[in-house]
């Protein structure tokens, strides 16, 4: 496994020298604490803190928003992707500790407060920005998102990478916990339940 | 030291099962070394996200991925990254465990493309030494010990064949029924396309339950005819045949007149173990198979085992895909698997670059949140409501149109990266020529068309040679030929530079039609263990 810890290391100082500069945005603690992560951890979640959560939800509600159907916050997407980081996505978490806190730096300099306290239309305005890699913040200038993924900019290979795990919540087998009582299913008509 | 026997196999999957059992049928003694396990009906997790083909690092994935990365860059002059590909699964029955089972026969065409068609500039594009007569009797043979489904004389362009398939074809379900209407309208022959799948009992098996989840998984009452559920239970039963499974060859191992006398690997504890044979077979699918022979260099082989042609590796060829999506104003209910129930082969001979077309396998609502036509949100209330609108009404066009040969398509050993186990690892190169480009643009012109035939209310088509193809159906990485020069392996698979030594899977191939791989390196595998047969018992490649 020699590789994978090598490059698991190299990523981390990436992260490391890149957040190190980020004083200023109060995440020093990234490199005292390196391998976890810090703040009172969220309701209902295993790794992301309430800060975190509070934004992503927020993100997820907008990716998948309500109407007659549940959003993306009613369907659990929070506790899908904060489960999955915990375990087997283990590996992108330092993408969401980096990337909820651009979203949020992004926020406040469109439009002066946290992502999860804009109203609807202002949050819409950010996550579009950061769909087109057009963001401002130092977090993007400074972060980079995991090699390999899609996208040019940090925060397009963000949001990317954000929609991408939203949709697999809404969308997936309710036991893994971003289905709710499988509405996504029901609303389109998705009849591919297991027979076992 | 393990004791000699007459033949150790390295690869329990696709192409390597077939060999194991035929060998083990004749009598000669068996050791057959797999690096994954066994797989059951209960590795049958039967949603979207259990699969890594759906969903990139999935909570299941195929086996192995973090063990074994591979390297990747798509020309000499683009960085190499480290990638996990999936190129198939590891494990006993290898690809054809999780496979989509179409089991396609190539045809007459397919073995003579050069004279043809000519070589087309910058390709390697060459005639097999062996043509579709000399494989017919073993394509009908793997049809009818692994359990094939289809129609014969159905497809008025297929290639000939004696005998009917053991098992009628799959029912035609209401996507296969619009597209054969369709393609009528158009002038064109649909016909169900065969698969690898029972339809009904045989052999002891039971018929498919048309479950929704075929691609990419695990069939959860072993109607997929897999190797690991036919052939290689078959070989387990003769007393003269071991398989074992965990064991990861990572050499074989050459005297000093440069014959091989075995092979090296890490047995399921990670002791380094010897494993001596007369005669090795390298059943470990294109990339791999080419990787163990460039990794088993020594004094007398120093470009790796049996490539003084410096053609291992080279000529990889992956399928360029052709996909076209349509939504329409009806429902089109897509829930029964396996999910292509018509395809045409009007436009996979005739030309240089053809391609089967066929209804894609049941789509699931993961991946249809990507199916978008360009310029459609990604997200938020719009996406919302075209996942709710179209999912039930929509169809998806998929082909494998074939790619040219090209030597700088290659897979080499990166030096600088190494596996779970500590052997070098894959770098692979590898761009699709402008001329495949080309050829994928036409099928999904004609796809287009079918899809308009069909009612469609906007149809789009993936950008050609996107993504996708590099993991599912690599091939030709040793390729046959008669000059020694320019090719690694004669027309049986037997290594030109050392007698006792073969590579058994899609590594062979010479050229790549548009039909699916598996069931040709399965009618190989059969071809190439008679000859085995045929020369060990006349004494040849004995060796003491
Ligand atoms: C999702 C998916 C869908 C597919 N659908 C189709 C389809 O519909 N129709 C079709 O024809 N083809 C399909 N294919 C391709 C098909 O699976 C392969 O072409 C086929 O399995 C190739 O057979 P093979 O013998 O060359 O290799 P494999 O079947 O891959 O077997 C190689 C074996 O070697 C073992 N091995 C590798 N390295 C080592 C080592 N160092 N030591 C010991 N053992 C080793 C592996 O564990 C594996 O079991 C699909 C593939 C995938 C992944
Ligand atoms: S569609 Fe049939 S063959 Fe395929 S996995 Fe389901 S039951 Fe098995």
């Amino acid at each position: 496994m020699k590789l994978i810890r090598r490059d698991f290391f190299r990523r981390l100082l990436v992260r490391m020298a890149a957040l190190g500069l980020l004083g200023k945005s109060g995440n020093l603690y990234f490199l005292a604490h390196a391998q976890e992560n810090v703040g009172e951890l969220a309701e209902g979640c295993k790794f992301l803190n309430v800060s975190q959560a509070r934004t992503l939800e927020a993100i997820a509600d907008q990716v998948i928003p309500s109407d007659d159907f549940p959003g993306g916050k009613e369907a659990g997407v929070l506790y899908f992707i904060d489960n999955a980081l915990a375990g087997w996505r283990g590996q992108d978490r330092w993408d969401y500790v980096a990337g909820l806190e651009g979203v949020d730096e992004s926020s406040q300099i469109m439009f002066g407060s946290k992502f999860s306290d804009l109203d609807s239309d202002h949050q819409i305005k950010v996550l579009e920005a950061l769909e087109r890699g057009e963001a401002r913040g130092e977090i993007w200038r400074r972060f980079q998102i995991s090699e390999g993924r899609d996208g040019g900019s940090s925060s397009q290979r963000f949001f990317n990478l954000v929609i991408r795990h939203a949709m697999e919540g809404y969308y997936s087998h309710p036991k893994y916990g971003g289905n709710k009582d499988s509405k996504s299913w029901t609303m389109i008509g998705y009849v591919g339940a297991p027979r076992q | 030291m393990a004791n000699k026997v007459d033949v150790v196999i390295v690869g329990a999957g696709g192409a390597g099962g077939i060999v194991g059992k035929e060998l083990a049928e004749a009598g000669m003694s068996v050791v057959q070394l797999d690096k994954g396990r066994w797989f059951t009906v209960s590795d049958a997790v039967h949603d979207e996200l259990s699969s890594d083909r759906n969903v990139p690092r999935s909570i299941t994935k195929l086996e192995g991925l973090a063990e074994n990365p591979r390297s990747f860059r798509r020309d000499e002059n683009s960085p190499t990254q480290v990638a996990p590909i999936g190129w198939n699964a590891f494990g006993v029955g290898g690809g054809t465990m999780w496979y989509g089972a179409a089991a396609w026969r190539f045809h007459e065409e397919h073995f003579r493309m050069r004279s043809t068609y000519g070589r087309p500039e910058g390709t390697t594009l060459e005639d097999w030494p062996l043509t579709y007569d000399d494989l017919e009797p073993h394509y009908e043979k793997a049809e009818y010990e692994l359990g094939v489904a289809g129609l014969a004389g159905a497809d008025p362009f297929g290639p000939p064949r004696k005998k009917p398939y053991p098992v009628p074809p799959l029912p035609t379900n209401p996507q296969g029924e619009l597209f054969a209407t369709a393609a009528r309208k158009l002038g064109l022959h649909p016909f169900p396309p065969p698969f690898a799948i029972l339809t009904e009992n045989y052999q002891g098996r039971a018929g498919c339950i048309r479950c929704p989840f075929c691609i990419g998984f695990v069939c959860e009452v072993n109607a997929k005819s897999s190797t690991a559920v036919t052939v290689i239970p078959t070989a387990q039963a003769a007393d003269n045949y071991t398989l074992k499974t965990k064991c990861v060859v990572d050499r074989v191992v050459t005297d000093d007149h440069g014959h091989v006398i075995g092979v090296s690997y890490f047995d399921e504890h990670g002791l380094h173990n010897f494993q001596a044979a007369h005669i090795v077979v390298v059943s470990a699918n294109a990339g791999e198979s080419a990787r163990l022979l460039l990794n088993s260099r020594s004094r007398l082989w120093p470009n790796g085992l049996a490539n003084s042609s410096d053609q291992v590796g080279r000529n990889l060829m992956t399928h360029i895909g052709a996909n076209s999506y349509g939504i329409f104003d009806f429902d089109i209910p897509h829930e029964w698997g396996p999910g292509p129930s018509m395809a045409v082969n009007d436009f996979a001979e005739g030309t240089l670059g053809g391609g089967h077309i066929y209804n894609f396998y049941v789509h699931h609502p993961i991946r249809f949140a990507r199916r978008r036509p360009p310029g459609a949100p990604r997200w938020g209330k719009a996406h919302k409501e075209f996942q709710r609108k179209y999912f039930r009404r929509f169809m998806h066009m998929n082909a494998d149109v074939a790619d040219m040969p090209a030597e700088f398509n290659r897979v080499e050993i990166d030096l600088d990266l190494r596996d779970g186990w500590g052997i070098p690892a894959l770098r692979i190169t590898r761009r699709f020529l402008p001329i495949d480009i080309e050829h994928s643009k036409f099928v999904s012109a004609r796809q287009r068309e079918i899809l308009e035939a069909a009612g469609a209310i906007e149809i789009w088509s993936a950008p050609a040679g996107g993504g996708g193809y590099l993991g599912q159906h690599q091939c030709g990485t040793c390729r046959m030929g008669e000059d020694p020069k320019t090719s690694v392996l004669n027309r049986y698979c037997q290594t030109h530079d050392v007698d006792n030594l073969f590579v058994i899977d899609t590594s062979c191939f010479v050229s790549f039609p548009g039909h699916n791989p598996s069931l040709t390196a399965q009618a190989i595998a059969y071809w190439s263990s008679d000859y085995i047969r045929r020369e060990w018992s006349s004494g040849a490649l004995r060796r003491v």
